[in-house]
């Protein structure tokens, strides 16, 4: 395993080069000039209200959407930890989608099912002929806010029912017995105990939509501005670096902060869980009250991941002469005035190419480090900040990468702006710590016996490595492999700032076409949507298919 | 066959091994026995070859054995068996033989399959398999290559009781009737005193006794295997000028080689007897606690100021005050501190 030991050094060279590297430009940027200390960044942070109300709307979205998430989600955690249902664990693998769409296919989704030129909106108009959409919730708080919604409840619903699951309702019987009616029971006894996975649930939703871009950029419009999206506009439209890199700052401040509070959480969550498990504590509803919460928590998960996909597909099919593939066949057409230079289609095979990149380099560098954390074991010293490190690119925002790729890799040392392996690499620092978390606890699980006994049969360590340790990896990989193609396909926060004009990712392409006036670009975005969102449910179901248990999820 | 010269061997500020040194002849086994963190597995895992010594060496019929565990030709059976999980029984088996590039492999996985009594078994996945069926595939597995040395880690430290006591005979039987000389290593002093020719008692990452299970329970040599054997009573004494032994429980005229100065003294269990034995002399005492245990009676019993647990016949002995009798013939005196 050892005998190339510099294998070994590379994702950390990687990570230094592509992420650490990056990070510090930024922090030159925003304080430094002509190797001078300034402060203007900072100023104008502290003096502008602007930008105070930036850091209160982001934090105003983050904390509503949680509890609006918490809030829905937790009835349906009960129906998943207490009942037995039929296509229950269809419906719970299936409630995972959404954690793999792409932001922008979200945002075109709901724009479909909401947005002025919605299916439902077009249908009113027809009925009632009216002459402006009834129901337009683009560019409001609300269609940002259900957005979050549709892509964070099936995550608390897993994380909260999974736990609850593992409650042995005995305690709620005994309190019953005491005397406590059922209003008190749930506030005195079943919401303490849940306390741990509620919270871990809650920092994780709030870290989701603390650092949301592509469903606030596009949903939200030029009214709405998080931090996240202001590091966007101050870079590439304002071209003010500066502020850009000062507002990426205390975004990646945030965000390590609160990725320190979810690994808390977390630790306590994992070991609470393991106390006892109860499964067997589920029963069939057997009271009407019962069947009804049932059915009212099921219709509404249908309803809330169902509609914005079911609307997408719908829509993308209507054009303004009936049910076509106008839409879609427009994507092969380069027109005139074309805003890529070449037919949109092409964003797919740029898509398409990129993600099989980013899945090599990911899968390669991941697989490296999983080897090299899972032997780290033994020296729980350096364990103990090795797991964290490798992990940091999750915590840190794609818009801070991405800004962080233009400012410090467009000059020497590093000159890659011009470069296509630049989007790739961006991806593959966002994917490489899913396919660590899918490796590792495969490695992990592997008894060092094994090897051994291959050793003690008279196998060499190669041999070991290719007989026993490579067939017990192998699905734990081919899962990171397609969660990294996956993932890049999706890429939006990073993709903006380090593709090029003239060769656009998917979602990047779909961004445009939305913010371009006329029913055309609408249709394009939403048929090229479309197209992404099958790419991805492909993707999903591979993982779903070779995914052993829980694991590899967060 | 296998010699073992001056092994050490230290984790960090622990030393898993001190300076251990044995042979083992051809075709032994030889039980490593002692309480958990006593260096015994480390020991076994130098022989193995999967760790390496700081200092000491191995040598195999004289020759040192090769520096990587895969080339060493020993089989190994680890505490929890370590069978592939991919692989099917006759896959597992066949694995060594495999790598090995050796031929008529068909044939020898039968053949080792018969020897364990799981012919038929080929086809089955490892986790079809009890703990039982597991523990005699590893054992297959280990033995199909046929190995110079068979190193064993807890063989049956991970099955239950009832099993253990029907598998250690089963084990030993295959063993002797391969004839390969192994080493096995347990915690468990009856599972050695089953499958071993030899054991070696380890405390401290050090070797306290090598001696045949019969030689090691009759003259334990110090405190720590008499203890380790299940002996509780145990207590200062010292040799008197005249060659008697004296103890709390009286002087005694011994027929072992008299020592001097002081000396621990192991009491057997059974030395305590209301009838007067050939060698006995007279002893009263208070008996404080009565425990019926099948065969006998336990009991708890204080003399001068001292605690010992014996063992009496029917009928029930009553509490307090007890007279009777303690055969010297049951007193041994510990050779070493």
């Amino acid at each position: 395993m050892f005998r190339y030991p510099w294998l070994f050094l590379l994702p950390f060279l990687f990570l230094l080069i592509f992420f650490f590297y990056p990070l510090s430009a930024i922090l030159g940027v925003s304080l430094f000039e002509d190797g001078r200390l300034v402060n203007e960044g900072l100023q104008a942070l502290v003096t502008r209200p602007y930008y105070r109300q930036i850091a209160w709307f982001t934090l105003w979205q983050a904390t509503a959407s949680t509890i609006l998430t918490i809030a829905l989600a937790l009835p349906g955690a009960y129906v998943f930890a207490r009942y037995r249902f039929w296509g229950k664990s269809t419906l719970k693998a299936m409630s995972t989608l959404p954690f793999v769409l792409p932001t922008v296919v979200v945002a075109s989704a709901f724009s479909a099912l909401l947005g002025p030129r919605s299916v439902l909106n077009e249908g009113l108009m027809v009925l009632f002929n009216l002459q402006s959409p009834p129901i337009d919730l683009q560019n409001t708080v609300w269609i940002i806010l259900l957005a979050h919604i549709f892509y964070n409840y099936s995550v608390a619903l897993r994380m909260i029912s999974s736990y609850w699951q593992n409650l042995s309702p005995e305690v709620e019987e005994a309190a019953a017995m005491l005397g406590a009616n059922p209003r008190q029971i749930w506030w005195r006894v079943t919401l303490p105990r849940l306390q741990p996975a509620v919270n871990a649930a809650a920092v994780l939703v709030f870290i989701f939509t603390f650092t949301s871009f592509g469903v606030i950029l596009i949903l939200g419009g030029p009214r709405f501005s998080t931090l996240e999206t202001e590091i966007y506009r101050q870079a590439a439209n304002l071209f003010n670096l500066p502020v850009a890199a000062t507002l990426s700052l205390l975004q990646i401040a945030f965000t390590f902060v609160l990725m320190v509070v979810y690994t808390r959480t977390q630790a306590r969550l994992s070991t609470a869980s393991s106390l006892r498990a109860a499964e067997t504590q589920q029963q069939h509803p057997h009271t009407t009250g019962q069947r009804i919460m049932l059915a009212a928590n099921l219709t509404l998960m249908i309803l809330l991941l169902g509609a914005p996909l079911l609307a997408l597909i719908m829509r993308s099919l209507q054009t303004d002469s009936g049910y076509s593939l106008l839409y879609y066949t427009q994507l092969f057409v380069n027109d005139r005035n074309s805003i890529f230079f070449v037919p949109p289609i092409w964003a797919a095979v740029n898509s398409a190419g990129i993600a099989l990149v980013t899945m090599v380099m990911a899968v390669l560098l991941g697989l490296l480090s999983a080897v090299f954390l899972s032997h780290s074991d033994q020296w729980p010293g350096l364990k103990k900040w090795l797991d964290p490190l490798m992990m940091l690119p999750l915590a840190t925002s794609a818009v801070t990468l991405g800004f962080g790729f233009i400012i410090a890799l467009n000059r020497p040392p590093f000159d890659l702006r011009r470069s296509l392996i630049l989007v790739p690499i961006a991806h593959t620092l966002v994917a490489l710590p899913f396919v660590i978390r899918a490796v590792l606890p495969a490695l992990r699980r592997i008894p060092p016996s094994l090897p051994e006994a291959a050793a003690m049969l008279g196998a060499s360590p190669w041999q070991a490595s290719r007989e026993i340790i490579w067939p017990l990896i192998r699905s734990a990989l081919l899962v990171g492999a397609v969660f990294a193609f996956t993932i890049s396909m999706g890429e939006f926060g990073a993709s903006v700032f380090v593709t090029r004009p003239n060769s656009p990712t998917m979602p990047v392409a779909i961004a445009r076409f939305l913010s371009q006036p006329g029913s055309l670009n609408f249709g394009r975005a939403l048929a090229m949507s479309t197209l992404l969102m099958g790419i991805c449910t492909a993707g999903f179901l591979l993982i779903e298919r070779f995914r052993i248990g829980d694991e590899g999820e967060f | 066959m296998l010699s073992v010269h001056h092994f050490t061997k230290t984790f960090g500020d622990t030393i898993a091994v001190n300076d251990v040194s044995f042979s083992v002849k051809e075709g032994d086994i030889l039980c490593l026995l002692g309480p958990s963190g006593c260096g015994k597995t480390t020991l076994l895992r130098l022989i193995a070859g999967l760790e390496t010594a700081d200092s000491g060496r191995l040598t195999i019929d004289g020759q040192p054995p090769a520096v990587q565990p895969h080339e060493r030709d020993f089989g190994m059976m680890f505490q929890n068996f370590a069978l592939f999980p991919h692989k099917n029984v006759f896959d597992n088996v066949a694995f060594g033989l495999l790598i090995r590039g050796m031929s008529d492999i068909d044939r020898r996985v039968a053949e080792m399959l018969e020897l364990v009594a799981l012919t038929g078994y080929e086809k089955r996945t490892i986790d079809q398999l009890s703990g039982g069926e597991q523990q005699r595939v590893a054992l297959a597995r280990s033995l199909a290559t046929q190995p110079r040395l068979l190193l064993l880690d807890e063989p049956l430290g991970s099955l239950d009781r009832a099993l253990r006591e029907k598998l250690m005979i089963d084990l030993r039987l295959i063993l002797k009737q391969v004839g390969v000389t192994a080493i096995s290593v347990t915690h468990d002093q009856s599972e050695a005193f089953a499958i071993a020719d030899q054991i070696a008692v380890m405390n401290h990452g050090q070797i306290e006794q090598l001696s045949p299970p019969e030689i090691l329970f009759s003259e334990p040599r110090t405190p720590f295997v008499a203890r380790f054997l299940g002996f509780s009573n145990i207590v200062p004494g010292r040799w008197l000028e005249n060659g008697r032994l004296d103890t709390p429980l009286g002087a005694f005229d011994l027929s072992y080689q008299p020592g001097n100065g002081p000396v621990d003294v192991l009491i057997r269990p059974t030395a305590l007897s209301s009838d007067n034995p050939d060698h006995g002399i007279p002893i009263h005492g208070t008996i404080t606690a009565v425990t019926f245990r099948g065969r006998f009676y336990q009991v708890a019993f204080t003399t001068n100021h001292h605690n010992f647990i014996f063992e009496l016949p029917a009928p029930k002995p009553s509490l307090g005050p007890f007279r009777g009798f303690l055969d010297s013939t049951q007193i041994w005196p510990l050779p070493n501190r």
